[in-house]
């Protein structure tokens, strides 16, 4: 059996906090925050990446791995100069080993105010089944 | 406080709010044109009902809240503020939210916008 806390817990460790609490701690950081959380019949994959559209994004999927890349060019408009640019630029390409197979017909991915939703439909042979247990 | 010619970061440590959500500073980037300032912040999550702009005296507050990521997360708050200077058209700043990314704009007053003054041959 997979051990999906580990693994977690390695992205986290690699990436170095969740999505979800990115602050100013964090200024300057090479690649997007991305959490990977399992869902029962899917496994989740989200990305802060404020001022990306789906056109700025590539993705591809195997049974086992999701590899996100992307680009963030931050040009400064004409007749202006900086005082501050905490903002990273971004060039990236990572991959995730999934936790699980997952089934590459149901995979649907959607970009709403900055985020990146990734959802994997597992693959049938690794979807959750509950047992009922019998009264003997 | 009021001589300050440009916009300076405040405190931006991690604060706690009283209804108990948590805020975090996000990125933010400061431009000058002759005629305003761009104060530019990454709010990936956060919607347009959800942002809100705020000057007061010198200070220009921004503020996003992000609801719960997913199921069992918290939502929170992205925040922080700024000290601007006098220069600033209080009543014509401008805010728009687009990708996630927060860009507010500060129009500076007209007798301050430096002038191009002409030379005239002798």
């Amino acid at each position: 059996m997979y051990d999906l806390m580990r693994e977690m817990d390695r992205i986290f460790a690699a990436t170095g906090r969740s999505a979800a609490t990115r602050g100013d701690r964090f200024l300057g950081e090479a690649w997007p925050a991305v959490d990977l959380t399992d869902e029962g019949g899917k496994i989740v994959v989200r990305a802060d990446l404020p001022g990306l559209t789906e056109k700025d994004i590539e993705l591809n999927a195997t049974q086992n791995s999701l590899t996100l890349a992307g680009e963030r060019k931050l040009d400064v408009p004409e007749g202006y100069s900086v005082h501050r640019q905490e903002r990273p630029v971004w060039k990236f390409s990572r991959s995730f080993e999934l936790p699980c197979r997952i089934d590459l017909e149901k995979v649907a991915a959607s970009m709403k105010n900055g985020v990146l939703t990734v959802e994997l439909g597992k693959h049938a042979a690794e979807k959750p089944r509950q047992i009922t247990v019998k009264a003997s | 406080m009021s001589d300050e010619k440009q916009i300076s970061k405040r405190e931006t440590e991690e604060t706690e709010t009283l209804d108990g959500l948590r805020a975090f500073a996000p990125a933010a980037d400061v431009l000058e044109s002759a005629d305003d300032y761009l104060v530019v912040a990454d709010m990936p999550g956060v919607t347009q009902d959800a942002v809100e702009v705020h000057l007061d005296k010198n200070e220009l507050r921004i503020e996003g809240r992000r609801e719960a990521v997913r199921e069992g997360a918290e939502p929170f708050l992205y925040r922080r503020a700024f000290r601007v200077p006098d220069v600033i058209e209080a009543g014509n700043i401008a805010a728009k939210l687009e990708h996630g990314v927060l860009t507010v704009t500060l129009p500076k007053a007209g007798e301050i916008k430096p002038r191009k003054i002409a030379v005239e041959a002798g």
